[in-house]
């Protein structure tokens, strides 16, 4: 519908963005033009920063392992939408089990690293501790790279489960009953009606969770610093290398070169995806 | 028998879920002797609540809550009303710039804050908004994924609401306050969640910005719990379930809006 | 109606959270003085010293911001962004040599007079001086010891004698012991922020030349006593983790009894106290283990004055009456830590034992002190964390048995050399 008024419902919003996103956000490219440490004189240096940043064979590594991480969203698409499928009616046991699969979402990331690293453990931890009762060999958690990439993996799964359940679930409220009864009495079996009624149904959700998660995934950091301090490979993940440039050498410049990455390759892949995604609408 | 296949993954799911909050509650409630006993125990012997009061009084917990709190609700209240408003002008409306409008929140969405954070913090100080709670709350009132979130949930509703509405002569702000955005509530439950958590939680930003002891928040609090010269990890546990209890509430209080019946009666 | 009287309360409301913020304008000087996490722990020491300070010198006032130290960097660098660092800072050893590095800090015998800083431990002082120019103030220190568990001492059969005070009779006991009992003897940070430069340079092998030009430390010794200690944890005598874990996890191991033994400060056995008295009873405490230089670590931290200041000399007055012998005594007793004034350490305080671990391990600590030093010569380079992260990984690598010891080292000190060879910038 087609209507200028639309701009006054917008406004609040956009005004802040505009003032401490993207505002912030052009500095940020500005000081990918420099060789700046926030304290001595600035140089322009133009692209340098960029070069000497894809010419760094640490910094290709990086790409690998963040853009690897994206493989986790369609196991937590699935998972989670499997999950609330299946608490989608208000009981009093929904209740229980949605709050108890949000629960990782909610713990602090501090307690999650312990706990995790503790199940991690690769002299009898959690894990190698259960692999040891079926005589399987302990595997290197930790400190192998690539297996601990999986057991970050994990641990995404596991914390966004919960989170992207709610996001299903809201989408499936506003899904009209009265289509897949009508298709039960045809005859439409559970997956088949999950497959023809709400999957396109639920469009816009999948879209937002898709998403959510990819880019989520590609900028992971905390995640991996706390449960994998120090291990291999562990800060040639593109936000951590971000931060070792921007607070550990104090590189200003090339940190704002490396964000300026991340923020183009996650906005390409999200508006590709959007655009693609949306095309049938 | 798929009842039991149903419950069975779930009941999985929900250990694996629960399972280190449980651990959590358990140090939390435990005396140091039991704290690193082998084999671990998950039930303690003894119950020990005096953890709790002692977390409560290590660091000024007090304050620190009343500014968690006073952040939480402003922030939560913002959040979903801005992008309550701005979610649906974008799914609802044709208007010149739409797509560029999309654009900046979609990039709103993918700025990396850990580096954000230093060019924020210039002009937070320039606005006088420094070392204030204002001055946490403001720059994220709006947010991309928020925004993002409502859009989606807009875009669900079928049009011949919003045509018979019209029809009627319904204003645009009642189309929006009386008629769609209830439609939404599952969304902006959902939203009000991910908001509140966001806030509760945030580390970073509420440390950069703020200098006063008195204004600190929660999560700051939890943090200096574990330091060289103060490390006691029964008493970070009761600290961090004390932080959790109040989201978990939040959540289950929050479910009401899931209800179905959304769509009924307002039917043609 | 309602409604509106909500949004009314709420818009009330709403001002409230902009309180705070406001300095008042009148000819009195603020200095903002930031620490390293030291609240609220220290909060009344801190509030009577400033009290006392600003009621002998009424034309100051001290505001005193304590940051935790996980964002203390994001912090301070966005203050430092905005123009308007802090006055005085408190920095550990690797945040000094960074900040000078970029040249954030005064030279603080710009202020005060070059004599005024002979009460300080030589030793001390020069931990804080980079490139000839003395940045910062030395404020507490701490130095190594060994804590041991008595109780899986004895059970393995191992005696007072026993225990190793080298970093050969480590290594040779660090086999016994789990040969013995079938346990990890120690935990040990060999892989992240790795001790085995210190140990290096404690046997006498440096890490580059005296110009810090070249790196030395692949050098035939170098190499041989580097594999020790890969091959003990090839070989499974170290956690696996010990790659892995930085120093400051050290404790946890130990207090979660899984190893017999760390190496590390005095500083930690008020946590063992807390979360193990079980490991604490059995705590005791030995010499810091050293090599055939007899020299070993020593980690000060400082109060510098960042170069933005307005109030140098002021804030150079409020330090060194912050490093003064009798608050640093003050502060000293509360911390278990030392003070870094000659006077403050002859007190009684660091000499008598009672029958606890603490006591033991500040005497001993204390009566190592002046023959502790700053052994990674190598921090006082302006790129000196990317070495780090270059040592790290090739011990990681060698550990891993991606590489050999040798091969591993000898790649690291190529990169090292192209990085030593780079001039400033």
């Amino acid at each position: 519908m087609r209507n200028n008024k639309a701009y006054y419902f917008l406004l609040p919003a956009i005004v802040l963005l505009a003032l401490f996103v993207i505002v912030p956000m052009l500095q940020i490219f500005y000081f990918s033009f420099l060789k700046y440490n926030l304290f001595e004189e600035s140089k322009f240096v133009f692209f340098k920063n960029y070069k000497l940043l894809f010419a760094d064979s640490n910094f290709r590594w990086t790409l690998f392992n963040s853009i690897i991480y994206i493989l986790v969203t369609p196991v937590i698409m699935f998972v989670s939408l499997m999950l609330a499928l299946l608490v989608r009616q208000q009981t009093r046991f929904t209740k229980f089990f949605r709050a108890s699969l949000f629960l990782p979402v909610v713990t602090p990331i501090v307690i999650v690293g312990i706990i995790w690293r503790w199940i991690f453990t690769e002299e009898n931890g959690l894990l190698n501790y259960l692999l040891s009762l079926f005589s399987v060999n302990q595997l290197h958690w930790l400190t192998n790279y690539p297996l601990n990439i999986l057991s970050i993996m994990l641990v995404v799964i596991w914390r966004g489960m919960g989170y992207y359940m709610m996001l299903f679930l809201a989408g499936l409220a506003v899904i009209p009953r009265e289509q897949e009864e009508a298709s039960r009495l045809d005859g439409a079996n559970k997956f088949q009606q999950i497959y023809y009624i709400i999957l396109p149904m639920l469009k816009p959700t999948l879209i937002l969770v898709f998403v959510t998660s990819a880019t989520s995934a590609i900028k992971l950091f905390t995640e991996i610093y706390t449960i994998i301090p120090g291990a291999p490979m562990n800060n040639k993940t593109l936000v951590a290398y971000l931060y070792q440039q921007s607070f550990e050498r104090f590189d200003f410049g090339m940190g704002s070169a490396v964000g300026v990455v991340i923020f183009l390759l996650t906005f390409a892949f999200s508006y590709t995806n959007i655009k693609l995604m949306e095309r049938e609408a | 028998m798929r009842k039991v296949l149903k419950y069975g993954i779930l009941v999985l799911f929900v250990t694996a879920a629960v399972f280190p909050f449980i651990w959590l509650l358990s140090t939390s409630l435990k005396g140091a002797e039991e704290l690193f006993a082998f084999p671990p125990k998950l039930i303690p012997n003894k119950l020990v609540f005096e953890n709790y009061s002692g977390a409560w009084n290590s660091v000024p917990f007090g304050t620190y809550l009343v500014n968690s709190v006073l952040i939480v609700i402003f922030s939560v209240t913002l959040n979903v009303l801005i992008a309550s408003l701005a979610g649906f002008a974008l799914a609802r409306f044709k208007f010149k710039g739409r797509e560029f409008f999309f654009l900046i929140v979609l990039a709103s969405m993918m700025v990396p804050k850990e580096i954000i954070i230093i060019p924020l913090y210039i002009i937070v100080l320039k606005m006088s908004l420094a070392d204030t709670l204002a001055g946490v709350v403001i720059p994220f009132a709006a947010d991309g994924f928020s925004i993002f979130l409502m859009r989606q949930s807009f875009m669900s509703i079928p049009k011949e609401i919003e045509e018979a509405a019209l029809v009627d002569g319904c204003s645009l702000p009642r189309l929006w306050w009386s008629i769609m955005a209830p439609m939404t509530k599952a969304s902006m439950a959902t939203l009000a969640i991910f908001s509140f958590i966001g806030a509760w939680g945030d580390f970073l930003w509420p440390l950069v910005v703020l200098k006063s002891p008195e204004n600190y928040t929660l999560q700051v609090g939890l943090n200096y719990m574990l330091g060289t010269f103060i490390n006691n990890y029964r008493y970070v546990a009761a600290g961090a379930v004390l932080t959790i209890i109040p989201v978990v509430l939040v959540f289950l209080f929050m479910q009401k809006y899931f209800e179905k019946g959304l769509f009924a009666g307002i039917g043609k | 109606m309602k409604n509106i009287k909500l949004a009314v309360v709420f818009f009330a409301a709403f001002l409230m959270l902009f309180a705070g913020g406001c300095a008042k304008k009148t000819n009195v000087i603020t200095l903002e003085f930031w620490t390293l996490q030291l609240s609220p722990v220290f909060d009344n020491y801190f509030k009577t010293v400033i009290k006392k300070y600003e009621a002998e010198h009424p034309n100051i006032k001290i505001r005193w911001v304590d940051i935790p130290y996980d964002a203390a960097v994001q912090k301070l660098m966005a203050s430092i962004a905005a123009g308007k660092p802090p006055d005085a800072v408190n920095l550990s050893a690797d945040f000094l040599s960074k900040f000078a590095g970029i040249n954030a800090l005064t030279d603080i015998t710009t202020v005060i007079p070059r004599d005024s800083l002979y009460i300080y431990l030589p030793n001390a002082l020069q931990s804080c001086t980079f490139n000839n120019k003395v940045v910062a103030l030395p404020w507490y220190l701490s130095t190594y010891v060994l804590l041991y568990n008595k109780a899986f001492f004895a059970d393995a059969g191992f005696t007072e004698k026993d225990i190793p005070k080298t970093f050969k009779e480590l290594v040779k006991f660090a086999r016994e012991y789990k040969n013995r009992t079938n346990k990890y003897p120690l935990f040990w940070n060999i892989g992240k922020d790795s001790y085995l430069p210190m140990m290096l340079e404690s046997e006498g092998v440096s890490m580059t030349d005296p110009e810090m030009k070249k790196a030395t430390f692949n050098s035939p010794q170098g190499i041989t006593l580097i594999s020790q200690w890969v091959d003990l944890y090839r070989e499974k005598y170290l956690q696996s983790e010990s790659i892995m874990k930085p120093g400051s996890s050290i404790a946890e191991a130990y207090q979660s009894g899984q190893v017999a033994m760390i190496f590390t400060g005095p500083v930690f056995i008020k946590r063992i106290k807390t979360n193990a008295p079980e490991i604490y009873k059995n705590t005791d405490v030995s010499l810091a283990i050293v090599g055939q230089t007899g020299k070993h670590e020593l980690a000060v931290m400082s109060l510098s004055i960042m170069a933005q200041s307005k109030y140098k000399k002021e804030t150079a007055e409020f330090l060194k009456y912050l490093t003064n012998a009798q608050n640093q005594l003050e502060f000293a007793k509360l911390s278990t830590t030392y003070p870094s004034v000659k006077e403050a350490l002859k007190d009684s305080y660091f000499v008598a034992l009672d029958g606890t671990p603490e006591a033991k391990a500040r005497v001993i600590g204390a009566i190592e002190l002046p023959y502790a030093d700053r052994l990674r010569k190598y921090l006082a380079h302006p790129q000196f964390d990317r070495l780090r992260d270059i040592f790290d990984e090739a011990i990681q690598s060698a550990c891993l048995g991606k590489t050999t010891t040798a091969e591993a080292l000898n790649q690291a000190a190529e990169k090292w050399d192209e990085i030593l060879l780079q001039d400033e910038k």
